[in-house]
């Protein structure tokens, strides 16, 4: 059966959350699915409800990428998650460690997540052998 | 017309076919191989009355469209004869299963996993790994394949993709550079260059004796190598059967630069409209974010350099099928291209869009370069190899037929003078 994101509802000041580790997330409106298209905002294809899922089920386990100092985030096993066919999110770490997150999907032409990473998401069956040569070699 | 299909079950990590073998690296991090003659006799000793068509697509594929081939195939009830032969195989969708310690041959160990891309070259393997490129030297003397010695590690950079051509090689190794590597010195060793020639790069292709470099899978710039025809003996060989006497040496990389907004000059769309590009020798293809897929053909122009011609050739088909979705990578094929989606893998070949697998898979290859394999595509799945090949259209045939004449007619007009 076809995934279905959970949905989940908005607080009065427009964040989602919080998740396990007290982090919150702020869509940001020009990569929201409705928003303008803008050179080098990638934009997504899901509610923003959904946004918050792809984030939560990121930050719980903490799935970091230190060089990049983000969060990146997959959804069963690489469902389309922006406009233009990205399978992974990115979810930049906040300079201040009591602002809201926000993020954006992203092809991994652009960035990608760190081998170590990796490692841990195919080890937990996040990701299938295929689908992290895909990842690694910026095909994705 | 179907491909035919034969499929291998295999715990493979990547898979390629060079010199009569199928050679593997497997999940268990070792570098096996298989020769495609035994595939062949096994396959024969259940499908005998297939003897000849599978002959054909697994061991030689030169023997489809060399000139004595096409002069059999222009006559209509031998070509008609043939295609329903081939279209009765490949309707059996063979499988055939291969002992993982009797009928794979093991070469080496691989010590760094997972592998990246393989490349088969000059009688040579090339591993990129997390932690660079290994290289390892095989023989094939009288048909025992083995490796001398063990595989050696060849540049130190995280390498994403290789391509060779003429004794040249080229390793992407991502956020860190693009490498140069050559066979051109009297140790005969692969040399890779300290010097990083670009600052990015995911993966290349060769066009003639340049290099297209791909930044991103959308972008690329153009390399414009300087090359010498060298005389005397090669420093190596492409494989037992070597009969080219090619002896082109890149002498300088990069002499000359072209942004892809460059190279596009002339061409109706602009760089930001593209979604997927690769390469072929001589075109470009190009999957528009429109859903059209077109190819230019490249072009020198005196003063201004590599360009791409004004006029494109627009493929009937939308590459946005919804069925499908958009391209992840795509690989050349005589008259058309391999395309893999997310989750399929189809050949567009006579203007027309062929599924060859429906799952996910971890990689395509072709082998535009080789003789005997060049109708070959090697499919790495998860859970095992298929191996596709693709019977001549009635078109290419033409074509080759017609190349041939003029071929004949010039040789003719000489001798006359």
């Amino acid at each position: 059966m076809a995934f279905q994101f959970p949905k989940q509802k908005r607080n009065k000041n427009g964040t989602y959350g919080p998740t396990s580790r007290n982090h919150y997330y702020l869509p940001a409106p020009y990569h929201s699915r409705t928003a303008e298209k803008r050179p080098n905002k990638t934009r997504w294809c899901v509610s923003e409800s959904a946004e918050y899922y792809v984030f939560r089920i990121a930050d719980e386990p903490w799935w970091v990428c230190v060089s990049n100092q983000c969060l990146f985030s997959v959804v069963d096993f690489g469902k389309i998650l922006g406009e233009n066919g990205e399978r992974l999110a990115i979810f930049p770490i906040p300079s201040n460690a009591n602002d809201s997150w926000h993020g954006y999907p992203i092809h991994t032409d652009e960035a990608k997540p760190s081998s170590n990473l990796l490692d841990r998401w195919e080890e937990e069956a996040i990701i299938t052998p295929h689908l992290r040569r895909k990842i690694e070699t910026g095909r994705l | 017309m179907n491909s035919l299909r034969i499929f291998i079950p295999a715990e493979a990590l990547d898979s390629y076919v060079y010199s009569g073998y199928l050679f593997c690296v497997f999940r268990d991090g070792t570098l096996r191989a298989s020769s495609l003659q035994k595939i062949y006799e096994r396959l024969i000793s259940k499908h005998a009355h297939f003897e000849g068509t599978l002959q054909l697509a697994i061991l030689r594929n030169d023997w489809q469209n060399n000139s004595q081939a096409v002069a059999y195939l222009t006559i209509s009830k031998f070509r008609k004869a043939l295609e329903k032969e081939w279209k009765e195989a490949a309707a059996n969708r063979f499988t055939i299963e291969l002992g993982k310690d009797k009928d794979w041959q093991v070469l080496s160990e691989v010590t760094s996993m997972p592998i990246y891309d393989m490349r088969l070259y000059a009688n040579r393997i090339y591993l990129a790994h997390r932690d660079g490129v290994r290289e390892g030297r095989l023989s094939f003397k009288n048909h025992d394949l083995r490796m001398e010695g063990r595989l050696k590690k060849i540049f130190d950079a995280r390498t994403v993709g290789i391509s060779a051509k003429t004794g040249n090689l080229m390793f992407s190794a991502d956020e860190e550079g693009l490498y140069f590597g050559s066979l051109w010195n009297e140790e005969g060793v692969t040399k890779v260059s300290a010097k990083s020639y670009a600052k990015k790069s995911l993966r290349t292709g060769w066009a003639s004796f340049d290099i297209i470099n791909y930044e991103k899978q959308s972008y690329f710039s153009y390399l414009e190598n300087e090359i010498e025809r060298r005389k005397g003996k090669r420093p190596f060989i492409y494989s037992e059967i070597d009969e080219s006497s090619e002896k082109i040496e890149v002498v300088r990389i990069a002499a000359r630069r072209y942004s892809m907004d460059e190279v596009l000059e002339r061409a109706p769309f602009k760089y930001t409209e593209v979604q997927y590009c690769f390469n072929s020798a001589t075109k470009c293809f190009f999957f528009l974010k429109d859903g059209r897929f077109v190819f230019v053909n490249f072009v020198q122009e005196p003063l201004k350099g590599i360009r791409l011609r004004s006029k494109i050739h627009d493929f009937s088909f939308n590459a946005h099928d919804e069925a499908f979705g958009s391209p992840y990578s795509a690989v050349a094929f005589p008259l058309g291209c391999v395309i893999e989606y997310f989750d399929r893998v189809a050949l567009f070949h006579n203007d027309a869009l062929i599924t060859l697998e429906e799952s996910p898979v971890i990689s395509v290859r072709t082998f535009p370069a080789s003789r005997r394999f060049r109708r070959q595509i090697c499919i790495t799945r998860e859970d095992g190899i298929a191996l596709h090949t693709v019977f001549p259209t009635h078109h290419e045939i033409s074509r080759i037929n017609e190349s041939a004449n003029r071929a004949y007619t010039a040789r003719q007009a000489e001798q006359t003078f």
